[in-house]
């Protein structure tokens, strides 16, 4: 109930001091306070009230857990500066402009959004429930889920950008590449002669790569085979059909799996290789070493070139070989580096990362910045582009507008397939039904990012994981809400939505043509 | 034999007969121009010899091969190249990788450098715009793009759809005289124009077509004098 007292005061308090101010007006007619001073002072009116309500004992003045490490009235003036700010400046921001009464109604959510996210996250922090190396975790996970989001995602959007539709059976793809692969795995994980280690955990190197190579074969077969079965025939058709279609095929699949490999659950079995955990400063100290040779190959380009127009007789090394000098060079660097790096952290509590979920993460970042240079600087890449936008021109460059299409559908399906992988790998278990919530989390990525945009769909993933991971914990624990963690679904799903009503062309999306839309 | 060849074609848009058994000729060396009312089946005609409109009767023959049995992207092999009508310029791609869109059916990487310097001669414009989007560009270097983008392919056939359309008169008399350059380079051009003044003056032969049907072909220079023509295209009484 305070909190809800709280959230009232704010409300009126925003809106009757906003609405006030708008009105103040120059002999001109010009407003005689900017949006932001109106914020600002909103902001300041929100502390003093908190204080004053809580100093007089009413529930009205809220310190959302700051008290515990402020004091009651620092912490209620804490929390009225910040929350009363933030709600003040995107009030008077909207009010200033043309305000109707629908436009009320958004502001009239925006404000509870606001009040539950900041306050909720101030909440949670002040109670130190977690502590440091936990936020932390939750991070590298929702990185790691965020990853896996991505490249389904990709899928999604790379479809949706060249026949603008939704393949609906994008979840049963990534469902179909980590259940084949599961046999495999299941296979490598058996000792050949009793007694002795499994290849899989002699080998993991060569076995990780077995495993996602029959992952990613399946579901690019399951997925061009689909396109030419069931969607092509249907190229013509109203919009609708494919739609139905597609969650018609997403059933089929399901049920197909279930009839071949049973209902049961079946459980991935652990890379040993994978277990365990990095320094962090390992992990910054080769992300660090990542950046500097890529931007020193980046670099070198241009220079080489430049070299090469000078002086063309003279043959100078080629860039790749400049490329594994630096490389050298760097991991000298890089080892005295973590010398001394390993003597700090035995002084304090060293940070750790979880080396499974450093490898997901490093292997989605890898296959999805393939996938763009791909799509941005190879010949079927440019056509993919090239048919994206126009399929009749395009047939008259000599593309051949169907082999396009079912590339980019394999395109798409293998990244599923190894995101299969990398799922089943983190959860450690499959069964028939697994592509549907991820695959509707991937489809939410895509729509968060702009769909249709490749750029759009990795920060959509990566956003909706790292959102989903923390979100519970960050957002809802503080206020109160006993098991926080099992909603995070409410929080991935309450995302699209409000993307979709504040911002329907998503984070990156540009506004579609007519002709698309 | 005529280079390219149309015989009693019919082509339909879905219950819509667009054309009603057209017929023409280019030769070798040619600039042969269709001209025509809004409707009358330029386009479609067009549309029908690079095959994104299947005739059904009919045959288009390109030295003396019936192109009907081939799908749009392997009649651009076969040596037809079409800039489209409103140019068709990938607006997301740069300049550079709507050329090289252009050059999809060669591989020859060395022989796909030659031919884009070749089109930045005829085209200095695209040169100085290479890297930009091909949405960036104004009507008429998108005209150019089309054009150059075309050419990439080698034709031996260039089919222009309205290449004046949209443009101010200064431009489209340059586009015309660039129309002219191609040719004596040694491509053979069809073209349909509305403006029909400025295709008979490049043109050596043309045809006049009405709702799908051609009622009229001679040289240039005696459509020009054509009472009908006169009346009808050109605006003269």
């Amino acid at each position: 109930m305070p909190l809800f007292y709280n959230l009232l005061l704010y409300i009126v308090l925003s809106l009757g001091v906003g609405f006030a101010l708008r009105s103040l007006k120059n002999a001109d007619g010009s407003p005689k306070v900017s949006w932001y001073m109106a914020g600002l002072v909103i902001g300041l009116l929100g502390g003093l009230l908190n204080v004053l309500a809580t100093s007089m004992g009413l529930s009205f003045g809220h310190a959302f857990n700051l008290h515990l490490r402020l004091g009651l009235l620092l912490g209620s003036l804490g929390t009225g500066l910040i929350i009363g700010t933030a709600i003040g400046l995107i009030t008077s921001y909207d009010m200033f402009k043309r305000f109707t009464l629908i436009d009320s109604w958004i502001l009239f959510f925006k404000i509870i959004i606001i009040f539950v996210v900041i306050g909720g996250t101030i909440s949670s922090l002040s109670i130190q429930k977690y502590s440091l190396q936990q936020w932390f975790d939750f991070f590298v996970f929702g990185m790691a889920q965020g990853g896996i989001y991505a490249l389904v995602a990709l899928g999604y959007t790379l479809v949706y950008g060249i026949l603008f539709m939704i393949n609906f059976a994008h979840g049963e793809i990534f469902m179909s590449g980590a259940f084949t692969a599961f046999f495999m795995a299941n296979a490598l994980a058996q000792p050949a002669v009793k007694g002795q280690p499994p290849f899989l955990n002699t080998n993991p190197v060569s076995s990780l790569i077995l495993i996602f190579l029959v992952a990613i074969t399946t579901s690019t077969v399951i997925a061009v085979l689909l396109e030419r079965i069931a969607y092509r025939p249907l190229r013509r058709a109203p919009r609708l059909v494919p739609l139905i279609t597609a969650i018609g095929a997403s059933f089929f699949l399901q049920y197909t799996f279930r009839g071949f490999y049973g209902s049961g659950i079946q459980s991935y079995p652990q890379v040993k290789s994978l277990q365990g955990a990095l320094l962090l400063g390992d992990v910054v100290l080769f992300l660090a070493v990542a950046g500097v040779v890529g931007l020193g190959w980046l670099l070198l380009q241009p220079f080489y070139n430049s070299l090469n127009k000078k002086f063309p007789r003279t043959t100078w090394l080629p860039p790749s070989a400049i490329g594994l000098i630096l490389i050298i060079a760097v991991s000298l660097v890089y080892n005295i580096l973590v010398y001394s790096v390993e003597i700090s952290t035995k002084l304090a509590t060293p940070m750790l990362v979880s080396r499974l979920q450093f490898v997901v993460v490093t292997a989605s970042v890898l296959m999805m910045s393939g996938l763009y240079l791909t799509v941005q600087y190879t010949k079927i890449g440019k056509a993919m582009r090239a048919v994206s936008e126009d399929k009749d021109v395009a047939a008259l460059m000599g593309i051949d507008v169907d082999q396009v299409i079912s590339v980019t559908f394999g395109m798409g399906a293998a990244l599923a397939g190894a995101a299969g992988v990398l799922y089943a790998l983190i959860f450690r278990q499959v069964h028939f039904f697994m592509g549907f919530l991820p695959g509707l989390k991937a489809f939410t990525a895509a729509v968060l990012g702009g769909i249709g945009n490749v750029p759009g769909a990795m920060l959509g993933g990566f956003f909706l994981g790292i959102f989903e991971s923390m979100g519970p914990s960050l957002f809802l624990e503080g206020l109160g809400i006993p098991t926080a963690y099992q909603l995070k679904d409410v929080i991935a799903f309450t995302m699209l939505v409000l993307v979709l009503i504040f911002r329907p062309t998503g984070i990156m999306g540009v506004e579609l043509s007519k002709k698309k839309a | 034999m005529a280079l390219l060849e149309i015989k009693e074609v019919h082509s339909y848009y879905g219950a819509i007969h667009a054309l009603k058994g057209i017929s023409l000729a280019v030769e070798q060396g040619e600039i042969v121009t269709l001209i025509g009312a809004n409707g009358a089946g330029k386009s479609t005609t067009l549309k029908t010899i690079s095959g994104i409109v299947r005739p059904r009767q009919g045959t288009v023959c390109l030295a003396g091969e019936d192109l009907a049995r081939y799908p749009a992207h392997q009649i651009v092999s076969k040596g037809i190249s079409q800039v489209p009508e409103g140019r068709g310029v990938f607006s997301r791609l740069t300049v550079v990788e709507n050329l090289e869109m252009g050059a999809y059916i060669h591989n020859d990487a060395k022989q796909m450098a030659e031919d884009m310097e070749r089109v930045f001669a005829i085209f200095p414009r695209l040169k100085e715009r290479a890297k930009q989007s091909g949405g960036t560009l104004s009507g008429g270097e998108q005209q150019m793009l089309a054009m150059g983008r075309a050419l990439m392919a080698h034709p031996k056939v260039l089919l222009l759809d309205e290449p004046s359309m949209g443009l101010a008169p200064l431009l489209v008399e340059s586009i015309f005289e660039t129309v002219e350059t191609i040719n004596k380079e040694g491509t053979t051009i069809l073209l349909v124009e509305q403006n029909a003044l400025m295709a008979l003056q490049v043109a050596h032969r043309g045809y006049v077509i009405q709702t799908g049907e051609i009622v009229l072909q001679d040289n240039a220079a005696a459509l020009r004098n054509n009472q009908m023509v006169q009346k009808a295209y050109l605006g003269m009484d």
